[in-house]
């Protein structure tokens, strides 16, 4: 390996329209390892042009890979600068199996910080935005939830992609390291916290019909209840289920459970 | 009805190919293929209504490894029947569940033709260093489990649509006022999940701002999120940095 190879636009863009399709083969084995050796191709093709090189570095990404989808740009951008740094290696110092210790060393972390941005916050907050209004039948409800998914994943993506590839690791190393990506980490928490508790009073409704009549005037228990604070018992409902899901109460248990219990409570004249 | 049911059962393959081949982007979800549903079938308002229905109560289904529940069949399929059939909302999402349930035995049997098939024959490709296999070995698990879906739908929606109006033709008044009834506390569920995510004791005081805006200044989605966004700006800014010492 005495010429020098550098990777050009056309072999990366085909690698990052190919992290597109990091679920196009999951299993259990290797998790997206299949579609992130196939992402890999392009480059590796163009880097090793010796049949015995390129085998190996085939066989290098033939491993089990899984992190949140928006970061694989990401980790495919860091691979590809790796790779191109080995291939183009003449000192002999360049240790090949430090290409797969780094994949595995960033999933992790990325998948942690990934959940938590875009199911845990992104997605969390384009359905507490989108979901009550496309309930009541308003289409900007959809739209809503769309471009609050779809922008800030293409721009990580896309950023991702050309981050990792120019130098990424640096960059995730000092942020972990000086504490800022802890504390981006809690904010999104914060966030999804305040939009948590914001959908409770817009989404669960609890609507209670019981009336009694006392000599002279009747008494009205949803009257009562607002009067103490409105929303009272969807909150108390949303805490309890969520008490419940932690105590280890399967999901599905809950969801019949409410079932019964909004029937049960009809038939009795309650709600 | 034979095309309605093709209809709906390509939705119900996109949301599949959404997740394996368009970067799984988190749409493929009742709120954006319910309206996708409810467009093919002539009645796009509806599809909209029964989406963000389902999207509440589903809020916290997430899609990764072992699912509680399918969510791209039980919307679909739920959202196909309510249309044809002219169900409730509430009705909808009495059929979306048990088929959410039922659906996720196909992503089982989807997993396994990965591991024992796809999988040894991409080691063989690299072996042999043919990147052609591995181009559509890279897409297969996720054509396999389009495919496999599509079918399941289009079977549940088109044998489905006379029974299921038996069944709610059966059904006494009293215990269709409790379904609804039920389908206004569901979402307290789409909310317990969600805080498992980002339920943390010191943080039950935001929890509670994001309550109290809607509860007492009538603050709706759009306003808390930004109140949301500014709260969490001043928590990033203000909140000193723990440098990790190693």
């Amino acid at each position: 390996m005495t010429n020098h190879v550098s990777l050009e636009k056309k072999e990366l863009n085909k690698v990052f329209w190919r992290s597109y399709q990091a679920l196009g083969c999951y299993s259990y084995d290797k998790q997206q390892g299949i579609p992130y050796l196939r992402a890999m191709v392009p480059v590796l093709e163009k880097l090793y042009p010796e049949r015995d090189q390129f085998l190996k570095a085939l066989k290098r990404h033939n491993t089990m890979f899984n992190t949140t989808c928006a970061f694989v740009p990401f980790c495919l951008g860091i691979s590809c600068a790796m790779e191109e740094e080995y291939a183009n290696d003449e000192s002999g110092q360049f240790d090949p199996e430090s290409i797969g210790a780094v994949k595995i060393a960033l999933m992790g972390p990325l998948a942690g910080i990934g959940d938590s941005f875009f199911w845990g916050t992104f997605r969390l907050i384009a359905c507490g935005v989108g979901a009550p209004l496309a309930a009541e039948g308003n289409p900007l409800g959809v739209i809503l939830y769309l471009l609050l998914n779809l922008v800030p994943s293409t721009l990580t993506r896309w950023y991702g992609f050309q981050l990792g590839y120019k130098g990424g690791r640096q960059f995730l190393a000092r942020i972990q390291a000086d504490g800022t990506l802890a504390k981006l980490t809690e904010s999104a928490k914060v966030l999804a916290m305040v939009v948590i508790g914001g959908m409770v009073p817009q989404i669960v409704k609890f609507p209670v019909a019981f009336t009694l009549e006392l000599g002279g005037g009747t008494f009205v228990l949803s009257e009562v209840l607002d009067g103490i604070m409105p929303n009272l018992l969807p909150l108390l409902l949303s805490l309890f289920v969520y008490r419940l899901i932690m105590k280890g109460t399967k999901v599905n248990a809950i969801i019949f459970g409410l079932l019964g219990l909004g029937i049960l409570l009809t038939v009795l004249g309650i709600m | 009805m034979l095309l309605k049911a093709f209809l709906v059962s390509l939705v119900a393959a996109y949301g599949r190919l959404e997740q394996g081949w368009m970067g799984q982007q988190m749409i493929a979800r009742p709120i954006w293929l319910c309206p996708l549903v409810g467009l093919l079938l002539g009645d796009l308002q509806q599809g909209i209504i029964i989406g963000g229905s389902l999207e509440l109560i589903w809020a916290g289904v997430v899609q990764v490894g072992a699912t509680p529940t399918e969510v791209v069949t039980g919307s679909t399929v739920a959202c196909g029947l309510a249309i044809i059939n002219n169900l409730s909302v509430a009705e909808a999402i009495t059929i979306a569940i048990p088929v959410g349930l039922l659906a996720t035995l196909i992503g089982t049997i989807n997993n396994t033709i990965t591991i024992a098939v796809w999988s040894p024959m991409t080691n063989k490709a690299v072996d042999h260093g043919n990147t052609k296999a591995i181009w559509w070995l890279g897409l297969a698990g996720c054509a396999t489990q389009a495919l496999m879906y599509g079918i399941a739908v289009f079977l549940a929606v088109s044998a489905g649509s006379a029974a299921v109006q038996a069944i709610i033709d059966g059904i006494p008044q009293v215990i269709r006022d409790g379904l609804s009834n039920a389908s206004m506390i569901l979402p307290a569920v789409g909310i317990g999940i969600l805080m498992q995510f980002s339920f943390d004791k010191k943080f039950v005081g935001f929890f509670l701002v994001g309550f109290l805006l809607p509860t007492y200044m009538g603050f709706g989605s759009v306003a808390t999120a930004l109140t949301g966004v500014a709260i969490a700006l001043i928590y990033f800014f203000l909140k000193p940095n723990e440098v990790e010492d190693d």
